[in-house]
């Protein structure tokens, strides 16, 4: 069946929330706790590659202090653009400026059942359920892991390839790969989907999300991964979620900072290990409740929440922006809607080039099927409000305004006619019920949840590829889980 | 003793945004120009019949609609002013419209209230007008007060105690002027004149203002112009607002809609003009949409007409009542009403227009939920707070902090978290601080802040001889509708 085209947002505005100078201020501070204070590498393999490139490497603390020098000559290598393969060269993401493409939230471990309204542990099954109405949203221009497939173990990452590759054909980011030996296995499904190494440098199907560990400390298997994914050119998301308070400083300036300076060191070990690795800096900061110590993600002071973004563009890198990520945890209540209804204008208008958060609830943790279409609608609201106008003689409608005249009606003429099903691009909450009432807009998001999951069966990848994917997912199984 | 009202936040328009090339404006400009000068608009008002065809304009005195020639229309708008106060009891309350501030507006006028107690649905009364005058008088984003329902018990003069219930109630500007029967404008103008204390007062800080709306397409109310007249005879400003629908008073395309809607609106400021050159006005469109099966009216449209409007007017060179609004089609608090209000509100920095927001009702502006304008500030509120600059020093960046802390512990124990913990305002909605597993819904929370404001704030009285002094006025009005109603 036709699927809907990807529809990113484009637009050829543009918000800033920082000033030059204060961009300089706060690389200045990442030159500064790069070289001072340092980061932490708890890997030997990451500790060589520092010491062999003339980083300042502490082997009992394992903290890298990185000389500013070094930190430039690395972040040289970094290519400000570059392309995400997709299954179907149709999806391919070419990034650029002014286009912004938006995914699903990541990685949640709670779903709310769909037939039986019960809330469990998610299962490789809710991976796939998740990619399927991934791949039919025009929203939607990739594929991140929505929630794990927790009933796969060790091995969970890979099932999570699997499953999302059974049942979508957009470019797939995962945010639960860690470790050299997982990693290596999501390759060589990669490489067999692609068919060729080259192939898969020059269109990644697959990219990996690597997660800091606030304050200044590299995740092992995480930084371990994303070095075996670096090895073949493979784009890497470096991810920072500092919380102001607890793991970071109570100023948005120190928290921004000690972000930046997490994502910029592994970057630099990045480059240094294979220079050119494409790479997306990330912050996600929140903030520790003063009386609970609760995470909350939104404050109502929320002016950093676009700022990294202008961040990754000074250092010459692609922005993964936050949005969405509501702290709700009803699929349909006015907070949920309202804590994320800014987001997707401003993070387009900030300038991501890739964004994430569609579809999860309770702070990326509980994955109800129908807050796909909800968040959809509020996406695409965002988008519409960035397109460009149509102004012609037959948009103005000056002659037909002069036959109806003053006080007159249009419903009579043909204009109307011709225009006035296209005038309205129908939202969520536009549907009708049969006494001609608006329809409450949860019922018919789950509605169109099934809809999709009945009739939209995107083609998996060729029999003998599947079969050599199921021999890799076998080979691991047989190996991590013993 | 009375309640200190907070100072006015205004957003700033740095963060303003085009959405149309200047040549697709001069394209609309020139649709507006042809309507005009060929098919004309529809005045029934002798008054202003007359000033037309005394300033040389085509007036077809059967069908009462005026043709205006583009060199008249210009002629006209050189003396409307790109720039003039909106007053508030006093000077902190002021609201310049010169195009570099944003204030936020009520929305308006609806007929339905949730009645506070009872929770039911009823006709909205002059105590809901009231009251929503308090409320918003001690919300510091509302600069600009709307009686958002009408005072439907007070049947012919429900617009002259709705201005009476937002001057006596709220320091700040009130909209308390409306289409009205022409003989009882004049007592809104009286009330205006006692407020500020003089004619040359209210001329310099005029504590209200008007709107007045046409009729789509291409036609005045007669009521509405000679009110109008009146209004500006005073000093007093006024917006002009169309309101088209497209597919039934528009055409059903967005230009269509705006080029007939600039044509009607431009009209009526021309009128003003030619009989009281340099009266302040302001240009005002609002879009609907005819819903194609049902012919429902329809608000909530994805097409971003609220910047689109800022833009039209501006480009006459006059200020703005429209922008990113935060009200919806949503019939009752929810998921709909929360994404409408969260992506109006995140607009309004990109959209300006001198006066926006249109905060506190649901249901197509019908409808009014008390609690819904403490949601829809609380959303305006974090926008405006993204609205700012970042500031910080290099104490901010606390690099000694983050030196001492170093990789792998925390910022608990810091004196610089001790003193910066609290710096970040948490939503007292959705921040709330929550015992057990759930927390409670929004809209219980905005309840019962709105029931703590409605109790607490009693803002500065207006001194006993004028609130005599209104009341005598309201008594007058009463019995001159009595006269109009006998008359009828």
């Amino acid at each position: 069946m036709d699927r809907p085209p990807i529809e990113p947002i484009r637009t050829t505005r543009k918000l800033s929330f920082l000033d030059d100078q204060q961009l300089k201020a706060l690389q200045e501070a990442t030159f500064q706790i790069l070289e001072n204070t340092g980061v932490q590498f708890p890997s030997d393999k990451a500790l060589d590659i520092f010491s062999e490139h003339g980083a300042i490497v502490d082997s009992e603390t394992k903290i890298v202090k990185i000389p500013r020098d070094l930190v430039i000559k690395a972040m040289q290598n970094v290519p400000r653009y570059f392309t995400l393969g997709a299954r179907n060269p149709d999806f391919d993401l070419k990034l650029q400026e002014g286009v912004s493409y938006f995914t699903n939230d990541g990685c949640g471990h709670n779903v709310v059942d769909f037939k039986t309204r019960e809330k469990r542990a998610s299962t490789k099954k809710d991976v796939g359920m998740a990619a399927r109405i991934n791949d039919y949203l025009s929203s939607m221009a990739f594929s991140w892991t929505m929630v794990s497939a927790q009933d796969c173990g060790l091995t969970s990452p890979l099932h999570e390839i699997d499953v999302t590759w059974r049942n979508n054909t957009k470019h797939y980011q995962s945010v639960t790969m860690m470790g050299e030996e997982i990693c290596r296995y999501g390759l060589e499904m990669a490489t067999v989907l692609r068919g060729s190494e080259e192939e898969l440098r020059s269109r990644p199907p697959i990219s990996l999300i690597v997660c800091t560990i606030a304050p200044l400390v590299q995740d092992k298997e995480a930084i371990e991964g994303a070095l075996v994914f670096g090895e073949k050119g493979i784009p890497i998301v470096v991810m920072s979620m500092p919380t102001m308070g607890t793991t970071a400083p109570a100023t948005y300036a120190g928290a921004l900072a000690v972000g930046d300076a997490e994502v910029i060191s592994a970057t630099v070990l990045l480059q240094l290990a294979n220079p050119g690795t494409p790479v997306f800096h990330s912050i996600f900061h929140a903030w520790a409740d003063p009386r609970t110590a609760a995470y909350v993600g939104y404050s109502l002071d929320s002016r950093g929440r676009y700022a990294p973004v202008e961040m990754a563009h000074h250092w010459g890198m692609p922005s993964l922006g936050g949005a969405f990520g509501t702290e709700a945890s009803e699929p349909d209540s006015w907070r949920s809607a309202a804590e994320i209804a800014t987001d997707p204008l401003l993070v387009a208008l900030a300038g991501a080039e890739i964004v994430t958060g569609i579809g999860l609830r309770d702070t990326y943790t509980t994955l109800y099927p129908e807050s796909f279409i909800l968040d959809d609608d509020i996406y695409h609201s965002a988008r519409f409000s960035l397109l460009d106008m149509d102004v012609n003689p037959d948009t103005l409608a000056v002659d037909v305004i002069a036959a109806v005249k003053p006080g007159g009606h249009f419903l009579s003429q043909k204009h109307t006619r011709k225009n006035m099903r296209t005038s309205m691009v129908r939202g969520v909450n536009h549907h009708l019920n049969k006494s001609g009432k608006y329809r409450d807009p949860s019922e018919y998001a789950r509605e169109r949840v099934q809809w999709i999951l009945d009739n939209h069966h995107p083609e998996p990848p060729d029999e003998d590829v599947q079969k050599e994917i199921d021999r890799i997912l076998k080979a691991a199984d047989k190996e991590l889980k013993n | 003793m009375a309640s200190m009202t907070p100072d006015l936040l205004a957003f700033s328009t740095k963060n303003k945004r085009e959405v149309l090339s200047q040549e697709q404006l001069d394209l609309l400009k020139a649709g507006t120009y042809r309507i005009l000068q060929d098919v004309g608009v529809k005045f029934p008002s002798k008054i202003a019949l007359n000033v037309f065809s005394d300033h040389g304009a085509d007036v077809d005195w059967d069908t009462q609609i005026v043709k205006l020639k583009p060199g008249l229309v210009d002629k006209a708008l050189k003396t409307a002013p790109r720039s003039f106060i909106l007053g508030g009891r006093e000077e902190r309350f002021d609201l310049l419209l010169d195009g570099n501030h944003y204030y936020l507006s009520t929305d308006g006028c609806g007929s339905r209230a949730i009645d506070l107690e009872t929770r039911q649905e009823r006709d909205s009364r002059k105590e809901d007008v009231a009251r929503m005058a308090r409320i918003c008088d001690a919300l510091p984003l509302i600069g600009f007060f709307w009686p958002l329902v009408s005072a439907q018990d007070h049947g012919m003069t429900a617009p002259l105690h709705e201005c009476h219930a937002g001057l006596t109630n709220t320091l700040k500007h009130v909209r308390g002027g409306t289409t009205v029967f022409p003989e009882l404008a004049k007592f809104l103008v009286e009330m205006a004149t006692v407020v500020s204390g003089s004619d040359d007062e209210r001329r310099k800080r005029p504590p209200i203002c008007a709107n007045i709306c046409g009729i789509a397409p291409l036609a005045h109310d007669e009521h509405g112009i000679d009110s109008a007249l009146i209004y500006a005879e005073a000093g007093i400003p006024m917006s002009f607002m169309a309101m088209p629908t497209m597919g039934s008073t528009a055409p059903a395309t967005p230009w269509g809609a705006l080029v007939s809607a600039d044509a009607e609106v431009i009209s009526a400021m021309v009128l003003i003009q030619l009989a009281y050159p340099g009266a302040p006005v302001f240009h005002s469109i609002e879009v609907s949409l005819m819903h194609p099966r049902t012919g429902g009216y329809v608000t909530s449209i994805d097409y971003p007409f609220g910047r689109m409007t800022v833009q039209i007017g501006h480009n006459w060179n006059v200020p703005v009542l429209g922008g990113g609004g935060t009200s919806s089609d949503a019939r009752e608090i929810g998921w709909y009403s929360g994404s409408a209000t969260g992506m109006g509100a995140a607009s309004i920095p990109t959209g300006g227009g001198e006066i926006c927001g249109y905060l506190g009702m649901l249901d197509g502006s019908m409808l009014l939920y008390p609690e819904q304008i403490i949601l829809d500030h609380e959303l305006c509120f974090e926008v405006y707070k993204s609205n700012q600059a970042i500031e910080f020093t290099e104490a901010d960046l606390a690099l000694d902090v983050i030196k001492s802390v170093g990789p792998g512990s925390h910022f608990l124990r810091e004196k610089h978290t001790r003193q910066h913990i609290r710096d970040f305002p948490l939503s007292p909605i959705t921040g709330e601080i929550y015992l057990g597993d759930k927390r409670r819904p929004s809209r219980e929370v905005a309840l019962q802040e709105f029931n703590k404001i409605n109790e607490t704030h009693h803002p500065e009285p207006l001194p006993k001889g004028k609130l005599v002094e209104l009341d005598k006025i309201l008594a007058a009005a009463d019995k001159e509708a009595e006269k109009l109603q006998k008359g009828k």
